[in-house]
């Protein structure tokens, strides 16, 4: 494994499979993670056993929803969808991350001489 | 989702664990094998992609353990599993466990029996509508803190008067003669306002209470029947209103019955009207009170204000003033106790039944902390593999909490069964049934209070070992697995089961003497024939019958038999004599009628020759003669026990004592001390004449007791006294034909109960002695194993070897059996057993001495054993 991957932080994972969901939709688990580990590059570690410790976190807190489903290799597995209140979390935590690497953004800009 | 929901989900995703682990691992290999197919898309072999997929997906069962700490309950999960574990470990060392549960079972099944009784006679809620407004008034004796009979012309002030109460009214209890038909027998009843079915808040089952019309003198008598008399009397006929009753002689009319659990004001179940031109006062509890029920705004502190300014009409003198009292309807009927000091005495005795949990507890304490320190190498693996303290601790404490679940359940059931031995006890020495307001079932009160004993006990004799055991030296030990000295057995826990062992020696004395004194009238002679003595009740008939009744005649008949030695009556049989509250004058020169504090002691009035027909023996002064009989002069006669218990130091003859019953001061002068019949182990009984019959019949209950030839001529002797009774007192019947033996038999049950629990107790605290010396001298073996080793190897003698190992252990166990002797000889001395009904036996302490000796070389037996036939190799090889 790369030397240069850092660890991904609890909240940010969440973020990142909810933004996974409402692109691609209703996936499984194993899509999921690797969803992020694509637009990652690997640049990320994702063990993939933490997708679903955020994903039993996610729909506790009812954003988002399961349903059993078949996958692409006739194969019978847990489907997980985003829900309304998962659309407005979503919103708000993209927002949030927005401002927040925002400022951080401009706070490791060099200092002009 | 809000935290309640979530909380909510918790709880049910919990029960559903199995299934959601089970969905789980589907989830999970259904992930597997498409990361699989992946990879095998991409060149790898079917298992080197299947190794490649668990890689990248990490650990299931740390997925599993780490989810199931994310849903459900962690904390049960772990509690359950610890539950499983400690039952598996109870079950390995059963000897343990078993003096463990009883030891705690003692302790808790003792305290919750106290709590239980408490709660049923001082903590009860009345069961009726609004009882918790329904109040008792009384007049106060206030010098001498005692309950005074009400004057009439108070009771009607405050009928008047009284704005804090919405009703208001009294009862008077006594015994009537009721004729049921043919059928005539002794009833309890109430005299009672037509104001206390309304104060009751209970509407009648057929027809209609008393009105107040119906307390008019002038007014024809009517009665009301409780359900239980009109059931067993009128087999529920419904047509019994209208139908006459006559009660003392008198008709009355029935025009109500009420319906089924009706008791008020305490146990009745007939009622009639109390006269309002009636000047007669009214008794104090438990033979009468004023009740009333409080305005739905008022407390019964307004009450007490109101009752303060109108005062009370009796005249105050420098000796004697007189208050009057509002207090809780119960507490009419708890003697002279008030509230305030019963509360006071109540917290105490919860705060010492805590306590008696304290020293048993202790007691498995010590052996639960042996029992740790063996597993040391347990624990010490447990911490090295990253166990938290708090983790092992919460698993020991959880094996305690099983051992004190178990006590508490088998405390729960002990209690139980006590408290309905005690419903019968009480109903039959309260007139048939106890007050409607006790309930003898286990409350939920009860039940938490078991329950929290039990956490008690589990904290006590679980969690402070637990934690005494996985201190700092036992985490820093860990490091050296397979080290000899990590824990240590030290001076507190030596010093517990010292003081366990001089605890037991103690007790032991005592509890052997007071369990003797009180088995012996069942086990021993009695010091009479018993089974020579024939008693029966005797049931009047109608009125006509009983003024006909020619008492000596009847008795001259009985004696013709050659089968009779000697007859006599009495208004109670022998050894079921009714208990009465007694004062003795104090000092007779003084003038001032000073008397003693009230005491309890049997009381029976005999009719002549009943002292010399149950062969008393006279020792001081003299008998009851035929002089003392309808005579005006009252004189009395009592046995040993009374003098001892009431007149320690002083000569008793000449003296006065008086029953306390309202204002009837009714004096006895103390003529003769007669020897102690064996039912009487620890009250003594006053024996005064007989009232004499009156034209309404005898004014008491009849007993006759007849002395017999022998004992084999029982079945004739009764056969004979019933067909006597039979002809010289037609209508009347007998009951309850017994022997003095079955008397005391059954007298003496309760007793024989109480005497074995206390045997059993002291059982266990023997018990627990021989556990915690056991569990000391195998601690020190195991403790001392290499030292045993090496001088076993160098050639040292067996008696040596126990010697060097057990010497300083045996020197702390003599010293605690040593101060044990000294205080239980100084019980013996100056707290003399038989004033508590215990009997002393010569040579108790040395015998108790003795065996516990015996109890202790017994216990370290074992360890003794195990300590000859250590291998030296072995021991020397392990290190």
């Amino acid at each position: 494994m790369p030397k240069d991957r850092s660890s991904i932080l609890q909240g940010t994972l969440d973020l990142m499979v909810l933004k996974t969901l409402e692109q691609l939709g209703p996936l499984h688990g194993y899509g999921i993670a690797q969803r992020i580990e694509q637009v990652g590059e690997k640049a990320l570690i994702v063990n993939q056993g933490t997708v679903y410790l955020c994903l039993v976190r996610l729909v506790q807190k009812g954003w988002v929803s399961t349903e059993w489903g078949t996958s692409d290799n006739n194969r019978r597995a847990k489907y997980y969808s985003l829900t309304r209140s998962g659309r407005r979390q979503l919103r708000l935590e993209t927002e949030n991350w927005h401002r927040v690497s925002g400022v951080i953004e401009r706070v490791l800009q060099p200092v002009e001489s | 989702m809000s935290q309640l929901r979530r909380g909510l989900a918790r709880v049910v995703d919990f029960f559903r664990r199995r299934s959601l682990d089970r969905d789980l691992d589907e989830e999970l290999q259904a992930h597997l094998d498409m990361a699989a197919a992946d990879y095998r898309s991409r060149g790898l072999s079917e298992a080197e992609a299947m190794r490649q997929a668990r890689v990248d997906l990490g650990g299931v069962a740390q997925l599993r353990e780490a989810r199931r700490e994310v849903r459900g309950l962690p904390w049960l999960d772990c509690f359950l599993l610890d539950l499983k574990l400690a039952v598996r470990r109870l079950r390995k060392s059963w000897g343990l466990s078993l003096v463990s549960v009883l030891a705690m079972t003692v302790a808790i099944g003792l305290s919750t029996v106290v709590f239980a009784f408490i709660e049923t006679v001082f903590w009860p809620k009345l069961p009726l509508p609004h009882g918790g407004r329904i109040v008792a008034v009384q007049t106060w004796h206030v010098e001498e803190g005692r309950r005074h009979a009400t004057d009439r012309r108070d009771f009607d002030r405050w009928r008047d008067a009284l704005e804090t109460v919405e009703e208001i009214g009294a009862f008077r209890s006594g015994e009537r003669q009721v004729a049921f038909g043919e059928d005539a027998t002794r009833q309890w009843l109430a005299e009672i306002s037509a104001s206390a079915f309304r104060v009751a808040g209970t509407p009648p089952l057929l027809g209609r209470t008393l009105v107040e019309a119906d307390e008019s003198a002038s007014a024809p008598p009517v009665a009301v029947l409780g359900w239980d008399l009109w059931s067993s009397r009128f087999a529920g006929d419904t047509s019994v209103l209208g139908e006459p009753l006559e009660i003392g002689g008198t008709s009355h009319t029935i025009v109500g019955v009420m319906p089924r659990g009706f008791a008020f004001p305490v146990n009745h179940s007939l009622w009639i009207p109390l006269r309002s031109g009636d000047a007669t006062p009214i008794d104090p509890g438990p033979y009468g009170t004023t009740f009333a029920r409080l305005d739905e705004l008022a407390t019964r502190d307004d009450l007490q204000a109101e009752l303060s300014s109108l005062g009370t009409v009796r005249e105050s003198t420098a000796e004697a003033t007189f208050d009057v009292r509002a207090m809780p309807y119960t507490y009419a009927f708890t003697d002279d106790l008030e509230p305030s000091t019963v509360q006071r005495g109540l917290r105490l005795v919860v705060v010492f039944l805590v306590l008696l949990l304290l020293p048993p507890c202790a007691n498995v304490a010590v052996l639960v902390y042996a029992r740790i320190a063996a597993r040391r190498e347990e624990f010490a693996a447990r911490f090295a593999l990253g166990a938290g303290r708090s983790r092992i601790v919460a698993q020991l404490f959880t094996e305690s909490l099983a051992l004190s679940a178990v006590a508490s359940a088998l405390a729960l059931a002990i209690a139980r069964l006590v408290l309905a031995r005690l419903e019968q006890r009480l109903g039959s020495t309260l007139d048939g049934a106890p007050p409607f307001w006790m309930d003898f079932g286990l409350s939920l009160r009860t039940t938490i209070f078991a329950v929290l004993l039990g956490v008690v006990a589990a904290t006590v004799a679980g969690l402070w070992p637990a934690l005494q055991a996985t201190g700092r030296r036992m985490r820093l030990g860990s490091s050296l697995l397979g080290s000899r000295s990590v824990a240590q057995l030290g001076a507190t826990w030596t010093f517990l089961v010292v003081v366990q062992v001089g605890a037991s020696m103690a007790v032991l004395p005592s509890s052997v003497e007071m369990a003797w004194g009180t088995l012996r009238a069942s086990l021993a002679d009695p010091g009479i024939e018993a089974d020579r003595f024939l008693t029966a009740r005797l049931l009047p008939g109608d009125a006509a019958s009983a003024s006909g009744l020619d008492l000596a005649a009847w008795l001259e008949e009985l004696r013709a038999s050659p089968l009779v030695d000697a007859a006599s009556a009495s208004r109670h049989v022998p050894g079921s004599e009714a208990w009465s509250r007694l004062e003795v004058e104090t000092d007779p020169d003084s003038g001032s009628a000073e008397t003693s504090q009230t005491f309890s002691a049997r009381i029976n009035r005999v009719h002549p020759d009943f002292l010399e027909t149950l062969e008393h023996r006279q020792l001081l002064g003299r008998g009851l003669g035929p002089g003392d009989f309808g005579s005006p002069a009252a004189v009395a006669v009592i046995d040993q026990r009374f003098a001892a218990r009431h007149f320690a130091g002083v000569e008793p003859l000449g003296r006065r004592v008086r029953a306390r019953s309202g204002d009837a001061a009714r004096w006895w002068e103390i003529v003769g001390i007669v020897d102690d019949l064996p039912s009487h182990k620890l009250h003594g009984t006053l024996y005064v004449p007989a009232l004499p019959l009156s034209d309404d019949g005898p004014a008491d209950d009849l007993a006759v007791t007849l002395r017999l030839q022998s004992a084999d001529s029982l079945e004739a002797a009764a056969a004979h006294l019933r067909s006597t009774t039979a002809a010289a007192l037609p209508g009347h019947r007998l009951d309850e034909i017994r022997t003095l033996e079955e008397i005391y038999r059954r007298e003496s049950l309760g007793d024989d109960v109480g005497a074995l629990v206390l045997l059993l107790a002291t059982a266990v605290v023997l018990l627990l002695s021989a556990a915690g010396m056991s569990a000391l001298a195998a601690f020190t073996v195991q403790q001392r194993r290499h030292e045993i080793g090496v001088r076993a190897a160098l050639g040292g003698q067996s008696s040596r070897l126990l010697y060097a190992v057990f010497r300083r252990a045996g020197m702390q166990l003599l010293l605690g059996a040593l101060v044990g002797a000294a205080l239980a000889t100084f019980v013996d001395v100056y707290f003399p057993i038989e004033e508590a009904g215990g009997r002393n036996l010569p040579f108790i302490v040395p015998a108790a001495g003795a065996l516990l000796l015996i109890v202790g070389l017994t216990a370290v037996l074992g360890p003794a054993r195990r300590a000859l036939r250590l291998e030296p190799v072995d021991v020397l090889r392990q290190g």
